[in-house]
């Protein structure tokens, strides 16, 4: 099994928890996945909350991508990354006006309600809104999935130059943005 | 590396606390997950657990008006308001009389389908013999879409959806309540260049609470158009062109975001005691020719009529 990516932020507290829903009798293939899944799934939803800016929108959009993962994870889980590969499905679904349509309609597929993270944190996802997607993206790869510049570029299909400068035109950004912040703080 | 208190080691420091802070927020499971994915792979949605199929007098409660569209209005008054568990047909149901009911002779069963174009008569729809049980085969091929002109370029069927397409309208209810809690459904897609048509099948008990359900989705489109905010819908045809009868909806989504607007079409016919819904919804920012749309969402639900006439 190819090496993948861990979580920023430190091992997950509730990982363990996450692995008791491993049942007796799974398969092979589907403990592995549940492995996958408690070990990063807490950062994949945080990863798109930052790029979408919405927390709930986010954990439906992950959860689907999951679902996704699991009916084919025998492909998945070769490759080198199964958690871009489940971020990117992620975001996809959720800028999918379709499904926005039909969750604003009918609601989410979520059995459980979740709160959002603390409002500590709503001024630098705001601000992350704020900006171009591209920087949006950029910046949540480096600084919130610990991707090097190297990684990105190949994630993204562009020279790293380019997210170099995604990376500087995002960070300059969000400096003054955040900055207007602790001003008017 | 950023220099400490510099701008980049701020946003560093505040993205990795919201990323602590992620981690200690409950997750979704992967019970959730497994579901999903149940949902995904399941050949028969079978009903939704304990409902109340309520068979109520559909006359009294959606008469059409005079001169309108009488092709699809109510088979009969249901004489009676029945209790009974989805997936369970053959249990015994509680009946309670309904008082309101007029006491009308329902139509004799088989008689043929109905046919031509879209329909003024004042003829009660008909009401076929058939009654399907729903499988993944029920579904329409992607072959039999082509042969009728619907361009799909899936070589197998997709993903259905986790409902079908109209939403909760007069009172909010479920999509489960909009449809008046059909017994089975199954659910595929299938893609086009520039967007998706997706296909729901929805077996009721019998024709007649298969023609009440499409006569209260129709009635309530009409009653309650606007959706919310940013959805609206429309009745655009009624007819006994495609099965029994056939109901073409219009859904005009505005983006919450860009302002862009999208129209679904939605056509849903009735044969025996299923309905037949397809949906044509065409990908944000396509620029390619919508004039046929809505006939593509017709002629996506024929071959569905016919695919089950044929099984």
């Amino acid at each position: 099994m190819p090496p993948r990516s861990s979580p920023p932020g430190g091992p997950d507290p509730r990982a363990t928890r996450d692995r008791d829903e491993i049942r007796s009798g799974d398969s092979p293939e589907e403990r592995d996945f549940a492995e996958f899944y408690a070990a990063t799934h807490r950062a994949a939803t945080g990863q798109v909350y930052a790029m979408i800016g919405n927390w709930h929108e986010a954990q439906e959009a992950v959860q689907e991508a999951y679902a996704r993962a699991l009916g084919r994870w025998q492909q998945v889980s070769t490759y080198e990354d199964p958690l871009a590969w489940v971020r990117t499905v992620a975001y996809r679904v959720s800028v999918s006006r379709w499904r926005k349509t039909r969750r604003m309609l009918f609601g989410t597929d979520h059995d459980v309600v979740v709160p959002a993270p603390m409002e500590t944190h709503v001024e630098l996802v705001a601000g992350l809104q704020k900006l171009p997607a591209a920087q949006r993206e950029a910046l949540v790869l480096h600084y919130l999935a610990d991707l090097p510049v190297a990684q990105i570029a190949a994630q993204l299909g562009v020279p790293e130059g380019t997210v170099k400068a995604r990376l500087s035109r995002g960070r300059a950004a969000m400096a003054t943005l955040l900055g207007d912040g602790d001003d008017r703080g | 590396m950023a220099e400490p208190g510099s701008p980049e080691d701020e946003l560093r420091g505040r993205m990795h606390a919201l990323a602590r802070q992620v981690q200690q927020q409950p997750g979704g499971g992967l019970a959730d997950v497994r579901r999903r994915r149940v949902r995904r792979q399941r050949t028969t949605a079978a009903g939704t657990g304990l409902a109340v199929v309520a068979v109520l007098g559909a006359v009294a409660l959606v008469l059409p008006a005079v001169g309108e569209d009488a092709s699809v209005r109510p088979i009969a008054p249901a004489p009676s308001v029945t209790l009974t568990q989805p997936g369970t047909p053959s249990a015994p149901a509680t009946t309670v009389p309904d008082p309101t009911a007029p006491t009308t002779t329902p139509p004799t069963s088989g008689a043929p389908q109905g046919t031509g174009s879209t329909s003024t008569s004042t003829t009660p729809p008909t009401l076929t013999e058939g009654s399907y049980a729903l499988d993944l085969g029920s579904l329409v091929t992607p072959d039999e879409l082509r042969r009728f002109g619907v361009p799909t370029t899936s070589t197998a069927v997709g993903d259905g959806g986790s409902q079908p397409t109209i939403p909760g309208l007069c009172t909010g209810p479920t999509w489960q309540e909009q449809y008046s809690s059909p017994r089975d459904r199954v659910a595929g897609s299938y893609q086009l260049d520039g967007g998706q048509l997706l296909a729901d099948l929805l077996a009721y008990s019998d024709g007649v609470q298969a023609n009440a359900a499409l006569v209260k989705l129709k009635e309530d489109a009409r009653a309650c158009p606007t959706v919310n905010e940013f959805l609206q819908i429309t009745v655009t045809a009624v007819g006994s062109a495609i099965g029994d009868e056939f109901v073409v909806f219009a859904l005009d989504s505005e983006s919450g975001l860009d302002g862009s607007k999208e129209r679904i079409w939605v056509t849903i016919a009735r044969i025996g005691n299923v309905l037949v819904e397809a949906t044509l919804d065409r990908d944000p920012g396509y620029t390619g020719d919508i004039s046929a749309d809505q006939q593509l969402s017709r002629d996506a639900a024929q071959a569905g009529v016919d695919h089950l006439l044929a099984s």
